[in-house]
């Protein structure tokens, strides 16, 4: 398959959030670090936002000194649409997180979150933020393959 | 009708013959053209396959390239 420089700078940013948040995830997750009380610090949430920076800047400057590919107009416009995607699933996310939590608070049951120190709550929120970030990667390789 | 249209839809309705002009000078490649016009050569791909509406500003760059107007370069169908 071709595939513009775009696309595999696309495919570039998907891969490394997948790989390193999908690490990061699954070992918070199967360990229950989310409980309250556990070892899990900020530090913990602060590790694979540093590395995927570190590893897309390596990776990025890899791709643009061997081939570079100008963005016009078209590209901006995929770009917007992605956004706009990435933003409803962030505000679903977001939503459904509050309506949960205001219920919790006012019924004084059903909490998911109960057991979750501040901690648990803010890899919640990176959660939604990451899959907000896959959608509009997703978005923007489905629009260039489709050609639109 | 709707007065919201999809972008996509409306690229339907908006035709090029930039393949023809293209032939006609002497089989410019697209990325020629996509150079001549500053877009990338997908891009150029996007639009003769009408599955993207450039903007007012390509679309006379894209005109002044063929040395033409930009009623002979694109086409534009009134929905039924």
């Amino acid at each position: 398959m071709d595939f513009s420089y775009k696309e595999k700078s696309l495919l570039v940013s998907l891969a490394i959030t997948v790989v390193v948040f999908g690490m990061y995830f699954f070992t918070i997750f199967s360990n229950d670090l989310l409980e309250s009380g556990s070892n899990l610090d900020i530090w913990d949430v602060i590790k694979p936002v540093v590395l995927v920076i570190i590893l897309e800047s390596i990776i990025q400057a890899l791709l643009a000194g061997r081939e570079h590919e100008m963005i016009d107009e078209r590209d901006l416009l995929i770009e917007k649409t992605a956004y706009k995607y990435a933003y409803r699933v962030l505000s679903a996310g977001v939503f459904l997180l509050i309506v949960q939590l205001l219920i919790a608070g006012t019924f004084d049951r059903g909490d998911i979150f109960s057991s979750m120190g501040t901690v648990g709550l803010a890899n919640v929120i990176l959660l939604l933020f990451i899959l907000a970030e896959l959608t509009s990667f997703i978005t923007q390789l489905v629009s260039y393959r489709r050609g639109a | 009708m709707s007065a919201i249209v999809g972008v996509h839809e409306l690229s339907k309705r908006i035709g090029n013959h930039i393949r023809r002009f293209r032939f006609d000078a002497e089989e410019m490649s697209q990325q020629a053209l996509a150079d001549k016009i500053g877009v990338t050569r997908q891009t150029i791909i996007a639009i003769e396959k009408d599955k993207y509406s450039p903007s007012l500003e390509v679309a006379f760059k894209l005109a002044e390239v063929f040395d033409t107007d930009i009623g002979s370069v694109f086409t534009y169908q009134e929905p039924k």
